[in-house]
């Protein structure tokens, strides 16, 4: 092995995750964690329901539709399956020669040379490949006009070397992605930020513009990047609400809702929600038996990925791979921090090997676990039972500017 | 980006976190053709949405972080210094 370069780990903030009793908000008589009514209504509110997703073959995805229209028109598709992630920002549609259900004609986003720009977009263990588009994007009652969005297309160009030397293989089927789509709905507003923007080697490199069938890397003003939906709402536009019930055994479908705004509204509230500031990497922090770790909110991760054997004493499974099996269920105890808030977090790591086996219609899980050396990603089963809020960096909320998670 | 180097030169880890995936291609030379192949099998029976972990006896590469924040690292297990640990690598 051989290494380029040499920079400095980034260190991380803290925090802990917590349950906090009702408070008081107009309009519904039962509470759960925060100021939100147990059953929101309202022109920012939209369901999405927990199940195996349109390729049925999804574990704890949690699932929305999104209506997309060439810009100023009445052109429009709505799409269904499209999971909903707060690990990522930014709108992506699978097109149809990716089996997806995307077939709509958008204009192109252009770049500075007046070509076509495409993206690599980086997730953990694949990427998706295709142009970015122009589109006005309806979700609930709330609309944003000419939103940056990615097509994932596997059948547009080529692409390019940079993006395969990632190692990790292309999401760009309904197979693999298993989702007609990717709603990133997480405390940034773009994909990537300023660093996309700069010329030479501090651009990571995940927009293109393309010539022929050739695709370059080029810097790409912030404000044409895919952008996630919410900041450009006409209102509501400062963060996200997630609302699942809790979960207590297998299920195959779960509804819950997504709520747009953060204090904007009376079914939005932060009510008696801890808020935990993040970083600039949308991380807080984490400890296990004595030790912190970094640690993010993820709804597009599917378990509560955490630590590894060594460290939990919790073996990987035969089967299931990048899953715990433990011979019993284990109860987990592990405390966020923010400043001098903190919070306990209990849950349970059950087989995953046995969960699938035993479960074999189910598509809901709340004792999910797996692996993630050094790190705490709260993954989907955490949002069971919880109102999990995620503000957008640099938008004011009545508990100060964001990003921050709260609950 | 950190490298691992035995007292002889020879780097048996590596350990990063950065805005975008590394090169990998790069960084692992010539262990990354199995780590692409291993990716992409693993891809075919994927149910877990989140980290990604190969573990051969040769190799081991674990990618995780999110959107903005990739942190992972890669060492080569038979070739660990008595006195290193798994866990020393981050």
């Amino acid at each position: 092995m051989r290494a380029s370069s040499k920079r400095g780990l980034v260190s991380l903030a803290a925090l802990t995750l917590l349950a906090v009793a009702a408070n008081s908000c107009g309009g519904a008589s039962t509470h759960n964690n925060s100021g939100t009514p147990s059953n929101p209504t309202g022109n920012n509110v939209q369901k999405i329901v927990v199940n195996s997703g349109p390729a049925n073959n999804y574990a704890n995805g949690a699932f929305t539709s999104v209506t997309v229209c060439a810009p100023s028109t009445s052109n429009c598709q709505t799409i269904s399956g499209v999971l909903v992630d707060t690990g990522s920002y930014g709108l992506r549609l699978l097109s149809s020669s990716g089996g997806g259900a995307f077939t709509l004609s958008l204009p192109a986003q252009n770049g500075s040379s007046g070509n076509p720009v495409a993206e690599c977009a980086p997730f953990v263990s694949g990427f998706t490949w295709g142009p970015v588009k122009v589109a006005d994007v309806s979700i609930s009652g709330e609309h944003a006009s000419k939103v940056p969005v990615q097509i994932i297309d596997p059948s547009f160009l080529v692409v390019p070397d940079n993006c395969k030397n990632t190692g990790v293989p292309a999401d760009n089927t309904l197979q693999t992605l298993g989702a007609n789509g990717i709603l990133g709905v997480g405390p940034f507003p773009q994909d990537c930020g300023n660093a996309c923007s700069q010329s030479g080697k501090g651009n990571p490199g995940l927009y293109y513009e393309c010539t022929g069938s050739s695709c370059q890397v080029v810097p790409l003003p912030v404000d044409q990047q895919v952008q996630n939906p919410v900041v450009l709402f006409a209102s509501d536009n400062n963060g996200v609400i997630l609302q699942l019930p809790a979960v207590t055994s297998p299920q195959t479908s779960v509804n819950g809702v997504m709520i747009f705004g953060i204090g904007t509204q009376g079914n939005n509230s932060l009510g008696n929600a801890k808020v935990f500031a993040i970083n600039g990497n949308g991380e807080f922090n984490t400890s296990y038996k004595g030790q912190t770790y970094p640690a993010f909110i993820d709804s597009g991760s599917n378990a509560y990925f955490f630590l590894d054997t060594a460290t939990t004493g919790l073996p990987e499974c035969g089967d299931s791979s990048g899953f715990y099996c433990p011979t019993s269920p284990a109860s987990i105890s592990a405390t966020a921090t923010s400043g001098s808030v903190t919070n306990t977090i209990n849950f349970t790591v059950s087989s995953a090997d046995t969960l699938f086996s035993n479960n074999s219609s189910a598509a809901v899980f709340n004792s999910l676990g797996g692996p993630n050396s050094g790190t705490f990603d709260w993954g989907l089963p955490f949002f069971f039972g919880r109102t999990v809020f995620t503000a957008i960096d640099a938008r004011s909320t009545p508990a100060g500017t964001g990003p921050f998670w709260a609950y | 980006m950190r490298e691992y180097a035995s007292p002889s030169g020879k780097i048996f880890a590596v350990a990063w976190q950065s805005p975008a995936p590394p090169d990998l291609k790069q960084l692992l030379g010539s262990y990354f053709d199995e780590f692409q192949q291993a990716a992409a099998e693993a891809q075919t029976r994927r149910t877990a949405r989140g980290p990604l972990i190969i573990r051969h006896p040769g190799l081991v590469v674990e990618l995780g972080g999110h959107m903005r924040a990739f942190r992972g690292r890669a060492y080569l297990p038979a070739e660990l210094p008595q006195d290193v640990h798994q866990g020393d690598i981050h």
